[in-house]
Order: structure tokens, then sequence, then C-alpha cells
């Protein structure tokens, strides 16, 4: 197998450098940009100018992005498989930019890592094959032979491996997700025995267990840590912890509970209406509507999704496009869009508007300028304000160039 | 100079002149007799490598028995040669391997490892030394992450290359130390084969291999035999990401265990075994390694005026891959002639019960079952498809997960790890899927117009498990 690195600030930043030894099915790894000699040795790689590796066929090689900036040149090129490593916001970019570019990255590539845990967290919530690549447990998972050496690997290691062992091999990987998820759960359960009144370890250790599908156990950590929040007056817990129990008890089936505890969470008149728009779908037997709709308030996008997808209802597309709106699946929302106009549903078109700004971006992203600024200049004939999509473009593009400029100036 | 002075002096000569020895290679083999390792494969590409490092970094000849942990391990032998002290053992269903590979132990020192233990130069010299130092020391492990007592030590390492230095290291600066301890767990622990003749083998009624390496220690310790701990030599494991089968500890194992040695049920899990008082324990049966595998007894129905009879009948795959077995036929209402009898089944079979009545159909089951002779009764319906290892497979189940009752639910899932599930309460399940052990009030029988089911009595183990045979 192939390999290609794009790092985001050139070989110096990239902080993977030891997981690249560990690629399976390794044959060739090259790195965009300069790479010290020494480098090169001890990691097995080869440094290539951006000029070479675009004149290379990229449809054999595995890409790993490490900054949304490549998105666009990686696209054009047509990877084999895309590898995304999300990382937090540099100091130096527009944080705005940064993370909504990096959730197009994500949503656009086959597997994704990151050693931040916040990242993903917030990502398991968002979409599957997202890879935890951090971890504190001090035992040995499995090896892999590098050059005349074995290399032990640790757990999250193992687990990144073995997925992308899977996905080298056109099988299904989900599987690790929830081994990592198990890992990550008895880690915090544990520490929860030795720090019983740490309101974020009990949070994590909640968060470990929803994901797990364990509501029943997570609820008594969740509440926990709320407890552990109102003692220490932060006072927006009720939002960000109690709330969390309505989509506990939207996994668990008991939807009665879960709109009364969203309920209790809210305050606005529109939230408010909300309640009573599930409320009135409970009463008229649209239970999956009300789960995907409770998860969704929740943030857990990739669990309102799941439960939408086999909907075949002009509401459930809505709703199931509003999930991909926020997960940044511009391509599945244009997909619904245009299944809806076929069949002439009303309820799941999107506005003209939004549906031209989203296929602006995609075009831009696949590196089709012309038909990115046509569809916006289209888009602002019907709403001024979409002008600014298109400074947004040109700082993305003016980020990516600043980006592409350092990398060409270094090789 | 005083005469204590003079014996300080010369011992510190002498421990010179050891190290001097042993630096350039003239020593470290405490013994010139092949050692036997007994290594209990799980997963093989942890085989391959352990056994590799075996042939590297064992000092003293040695020979291997490779035991494979389950009927789908793959060979490995391909990866190495012919000439290598490497015996493959086949995957036999029933039977406790451990326990039979103890009964061709010729050596002295024998090894008893898993395949997740990587060794590191001079581990075999430093496990025996210890036995030489002195007479009572019967089992010797090294410092390691499997050990869950004094030696246990969980240490990092980003290569082979990083543990072979720390080895390299750790060895001369511990030197010879080893301590005696009350309990040893690990997957790495070199005993003398006489301790087979006194304490005999690993006790087949426990299932995981932390307890029954726990029982054979404590069997040992009553019988005077201590137990040492290695503090100059650390060897590495590997741990699985998902729990492998044979790891967790069942609660009802644990209450035999608990039974068995005098120790409170509430005190699980393991740790309390360490602080166990000998002296206070009542001395251990001896537990022979010489054990024939399970006797079955298949009992083969045809039975007229089942609705699905008349779907066109599969030949009962009496070839099975399984030797150990009692055939009984049951031909359960009017049978023209014998079916399938072109097959030659029926004069194959060790007995033969018919009734002429469908509704005697209790009384052909309880005729049958005064003839059994084995200790598992496994039942085949002429309308099933059974694959030739079908036998094999309830045998297998029945032993590693030991269950009363085996269930094949009939579906078809590679992973054999997931496939077994144990029901909170027991329900009806197909007779021809079904497999108990002779044991009373096992459960009941019952016959619909399609079916005939069997209720497992409600305290007893049943395993469900899916492959083996094709529904039809």
């Amino acid at each position: 197998m192939k390999y290609m690195i794009f790092c985001h600030n050139g070989w110096g930043d990239f902080s993977y450098k030891r997981m690249l030894k560990l690629l399976p099915d390794r044959d060739e790894v090259l790195v965009v940009g300069e790479v010290m000699e020494k480098d090169e040795q001890d990691y097995d790689v080869c440094s290539i100018s951006l000029t070479n590796m675009l004149s290379l066929d990229l449809t054999e090689y595995t890409t790993i992005v490490c900054s949304p900036y490549w998105l666009k040149s990686v696209n054009s090129l047509h990877p084999r498989y895309m590898i995304a490593l999300l990382e937090r916001c540099p100091d130096d970019e527009d944080a705005e930019m940064w993370n909504k570019y990096s959730e197009l990255l994500a949503a656009q590539a086959d597997i994704v890592g990151t050693a931040s845990e916040r990242i993903y967290l917030e990502q398991c919530l968002r979409r599957e094959g997202i890879f935890l690549l951090s971890g504190e447990s001090p035992l040995t998972y499995g090896m892999v032979n590098h050059r005349h050496d074995t290399l032990f690997l640790n757990d999250y290691e193992m687990i990144w491996f073995e997925a992308l062992s899977s996905m080298n091999k056109g099988e299904r990987f989900e599987q690790w997700t929830s081994v990592q998820w198990e890992i990550r759960c008895k880690y915090y359960v544990d520490l929860v025995a030795t720090y019983p009144f740490h309101a974020t370890i009990s949070y994590l250790a909640a968060t470990y267990l929803y994901l797990l599908g364990r509501s029943s156990d997570a609820g008594m950590y969740l509440v926990n840590s709320f407890e552990q929040m109102v003692l220490h007056d932060y006072l927006d817990c009720l939002e960000s912890h109690y709330r969390f129990l309505s989509s506990m008890a939207a996994q668990v089936g008991d939807l009665e509970k879960a709109i009364r505890i969203y309920a209790v969470s809210v305050y606005s008149e529109a939230d408010q209406m909300k309640v009573i728009e599930m409320r009135d779908w409970l009463e008229h037997g649209k239970d999956d509507l009300v789960k995907a709709e409770i998860f969704r308030l929740n943030e857990d996008y990739a669990s309102a999704i799941r439960t939408l997808k086999p909907l075949n209802t002009s509401e459930s597309k809505s709703l199931l496009r509003d999930n991909y709106v926020q997960t940044y699946r511009y391509e599945d929302v244009l997909r619904l869009t245009e299944e809806g106009s076929l069949s002439h549903e009303k309820d799941s078109e999107i506005s003209l508007v939004d549906s031209l700004l989203i296929r602006g971006t995609i075009h831009m992203l696949h590196n089709r300028p012309y038909e990115a600024v046509t569809a916006i200049l289209t888009a602002t004939t019907v709403e001024l304000s979409a002008l600014r999509w298109l400074s947004e473009m040109s700082s993305y593009e003016e980020s990516a160039e600043r980006m592409l400029r350092s990398i060409a100036y270094e090789s | 100079m005083s005469n204590r002075d003079n014996i300080e002096k010369n011992t510190e000569h002498l421990a010179k002149r050891f190290t001097h020895l042993d630096h350039i290679g003239l020593i470290g083999l405490p013994s010139i007799d092949k050692v036997t390792i007994i290594l209990e494969m799980t997963d093989p590409a942890w085989a391959v490598h352990s056994i590799q490092l075996l042939l590297l970094h064992s000092e003293h000849p040695i020979r291997i028995i490779a035991l494979p942990g389950s009927l789908e391990f793959p060979s490995i032998q391909q990866y190495f040669s012919k000439e290598e002290p490497i015996e493959f053992w086949s995957y036999e269903a029933g039977i406790d391997r451990v326990n039979q590979a103890f009964v061709t132990i010729e050596t002295p020192f024998v090894v008893l490892m898993e395949d997740r233990i990587m060794v590191t130069p001079r581990w075999l010299s430093s496990l025996i030394w210890p036995c030489l130092d002195e007479e009572r020391v019967m089992i010797v492990s090294p410092m390691s992450p499997t050990e869950q007592f004094d030696g246990k030590l969980d240490l990092w390492f980003q290569s082979h290359a990083d543990l072979v230095r720390y080895a390299e290291e750790h060895h001369p600066r511990n030197q010879g130390l080893w301590r005696r301890v009350t309990m040893l767990t690990g997957s790495c622990l070199l005993f003398r084969r006489e301790l087979l003749d006194d304490v005999g083998g690993f006790d087949p009624l426990l299932r995981s291999r932390e307890l029954k390496v726990a029982d054979w220690c404590l069997r040992a310790r009553l019988l005077t035999a201590q137990l040492a701990l290695c503090e100059d030599v650390y060897v590495q494991a590997l741990h699985p990401l998902k729990p492998r089968r044979g790891e967790k500890i069942l609660s009802d194992e644990w209450h035999l265990f608990c039974s068995k040695w005098g120790i409170e049920r509430d005190s699980y899990p393991i740790t309390s075994i360490s602080e166990l008082d000998i002296s206070q324990c009542s001395i251990q049966p001896f537990i022979s390694i010489l054990h024939e595998p399970v006797f079955i007894t298949v009992l083969v129905v045809v039975s007229e005026a089942l609705d699905r009879t008349l779907e066109p009948r599969y030949p009962i795959q009496i070839e099975q891959t399984y030797s150990r077995i009692q055939w009984i036929g049951i031909l359960i209402g009017e049978h023209q002639e014998h079916p399938c009898d072109e097959q030659g089944i029926w004069g194959r079979l060790d007995a033969l019960i018919k009734v002429r009545e469908v509704e005697q159909w209790h009384e052909a089951l309880e005729a049958a079952f005064m003839l059994v002779k084995g200790e598992v009764i496994t039942f085949m319906f002429a309308d099933r498809a059974y694959e030739s290892d079908y036998v094999t497979r309830v045998v297998d189940f029945m032993y590693r997960e030991s269950a009363d009752v085996v269930v094949n639910t009939g579906h078809d899932i590679p992973n054999l790890e997931a496939q077994v599930h144990i029901p909170k309460e027991p329900l009806p399940v197909p007779l021809s899927l079904t497999a108990h052990r002779r044991i009373q009030e096992v459960g009941s029988y019952v016959r619909s117009l399609e079916e005939y089911y069997f209720i497992p009595r409600a305290s007893l183990r049943a395993v469900y498990w899916t492959k083996g045979t094709e529904d039809e």
C-alpha cells in the first residue's frame, strides 16, 4: 500500500511520526514537502516536492491529510482512500474557518483520527469511523515488523492499525470503534472509583457508556457529574449535563421521559415550540422522529442519522437533511434534495439559496472555481447576504495558498 | 583479618569470577538437559512471534509443543523450518490439551507458556537457577504483566530492541535475585517435571486459565513445594483488545474454586487467593493427567407425523470427525423400511429403538436413554443437515464453556468468539439442535406438530452457539 502524507505546516510540526511506521501493508510512504535526511531514514519515508507530487497518479495512494487547507488539492487528485487527522486550530489560523473546513475534511474522509479526546468525542457524535490516537495504557496489544525491528503497539495504535487494515481490505471497521469505546469507558469508570466527586471524569464515563448504548448504566454517572456541577455553581449545566439525560432516555426508548427532561432544560419560545411539536409527534405514533430529534437536540447527529436513515417519509427526510447539513455531509444533502424534488416532496426541499451555497462549496472543494463562483453569484441574485460566502471562499483559498507556498518554499 | 572477613572476601572473589565467566559466555547454562516448552496458542500472529523469540533467546536446547487453542486455529508450521524443535499438535475437542502435553514430558524442567509472552535474553537459565539453589522450589515465574500479585510489572517498550536493551541491563543488576511467593498466576511458568507425579495436572472442572494455574500452585504448596519469583528476568506480554475465551472467570466456576479451597465467595476476584492460609486447607486429591476425551451418545431420530418430514430428507451425517461416539437410532412411526438404508447407516448403529405409534415417542426416548453410555447426549434428526464436524463442535462447546446444555441456533456467524450466548431464562429449544449432559433431571421433552422440543431445567448452564449445521 502506498501512502502520501500532507502535513499542515511541514514535516516538523507533524505529530504522528511514529504512526507512519505502524501503517499496515506499508509499501511506500511519501511526505509532501521537505523532510530531514535523518528522519527519512528513521521513519522510512521519502520527501516529495509539490510539483512532483502533482505528476503522480494518486488513485494508487492512500492520502493522510492533516490540514483542512489540503482538502481542495487532495480531492481533485482522487486518492484511493483519504485518512483525515484532525488537529486543534493552530494559534495563527482563523478558528471559525479551520473548524468548519476540518468538519468538511472529516465528512469527506474514509476514516478519521485525532489525538484530541475533545475533538474525538465531538466527532463520535457526528459520524462513524472516528478513532482516538492517544491514551494512557502502558500495556502492549500487538506488534508490527518494521525493517529489522519489531515495534510494539499500545491500545490505540493497535486499534488504528486494525481499522486501517480493514479499510485497506475493503472491509467494515466500525467494530474497532466499539472496542476503543470499551477501553476508554473502562478507563474512566475505574477512574471514577478513585475520584468519585470529579465532574468531568464522571461525565466522560457517562459519555462512553452512552456511546456503547448502555444508557441505563450511564445515567448514574451523568447524575453524579450534574450534582458536582451544581455544587460548584456551574449554572449552564442544565443544558450541558441535565439535557443529556433526555438523549439517554431516548436511547432506551422512553420517549415520554426524554421529552419531559428536554422540556426542563429549555427556556426560549422556539425551544418550547419544539417540545410541543415532539409531543404531537409522539401522540401520532411518530416515535422515530421524536427519538431522532431528541438525539439531534443533544448534538448526537450520528444517532439521529442512524434513526432516520431507514425511514421514508418526507418529514423524516427533511430531518435527515438537517442532520446532514449540521455534519457537513453536503453531497448527501444535495442527493436528498434531488430525490425530494424528483418525487415532488415539498417538505424535503431545501431553500434555493442554501442549495446553491452548498453546491458552490462542493465545487470549490473539488477545485472547480468557475462552477463555484457561478453557483454563489446565482445565490446572491436571490439573497445578497450570500456574498459573504464569496469572501469566505477567498479567505479559504488564501489560507490554502499560504500553506502551499510554505511547502513549495521548503521543498 | 577475621574469619568472617575472609569469607566475605572469598565470596566477593567467587562472585567476580562468576560474573567474568558469565560475561564471556562460559557459564550460564544451569542444566545440560533439554527443556520442554508447552506453548498454548491463542493468536496465530502472536504464536509465530512468540516461537521466533523462544528460538532466539533460549540458551538451552528446547523442545516446543505448540497447542492450538481452538478448532479454527490456522496452521503456522509454514513459518518454521522442519529442523526446528517444534511439534505442532492438532486441536482436540473435549479434553485439556495441556494435561495431554504433560503426559509426554521427559525432561526435568518444563515451561508452560501462553503465546502472548515474549521472552528476553537469558530468560531460561534465570528461571532454572532457583530450582538448583533450593530443592523445594518447584514452580518459578519471571516478572511479567501477566502475574496478578508480587510479580506483576507493566512496562512499556516501543520496540523489541528496547525490550532486549532493558532485559540486558536489568539482568546483571539483579542477577540471582529471587524470592518465595505464595501464588503465581501468570502466563509463563517453569516447573520441575516431578511435580506432575505428586500434584498431577490441571483441574478439568476449572475453565479459566488463571484459576487453573492458581489451583495447581495451591495443590503444589500443600505438598510443601515452594513457588519462586525471579526478579532478574522480565518477559513482556501482549494483551488482546477484546476479551478472549477462558479469560473471564465465571461466577459458577469461582464458586467451585471457593468451595474447593474454603474461600469466601464474596472475596472475588482473585486477590484473596494469595492470602489463603494453606495450613488450614485439606489435601486435595491428585488429578491425573491421563484423561480420555468425552464419550458421546448420538440419538438419531426419524419421526413420522412431523409436518416438516414431507420435505426432502438429508442423509444423516454419520461420518463424524469425532470418534468416540455411541450411535443409537430411534424410529418413530410406521416405516415401510429403514429410511436411508441404502447409505448403510442403520446397520452401523450400536442400538435401534423402534415404536409404531407416534404417541409412543416419549417411551422410545426413555428406552434409548437406558442404553446411553456417553457423558453427553446429542440429538440428530433425519430432516436436518449436519456437518461432519457437528459432534466435534458440540463436544468442544460443552467442554470449553462448561455447559450442561448446548444449543445450535443455526446461523452461520464466522466469529466464533462472539457466538456464545447464555440466555437468562431457559427456553424451549428444538431437540434436533440440542445436546445435553447425562445428568439427573436435565429438563423435559415436549412435542408439537412440527418439532420436538427440549426445555432445560432452570439452574443449568445452557449455552447457545451458531455454527456447524445448516437449517433447512
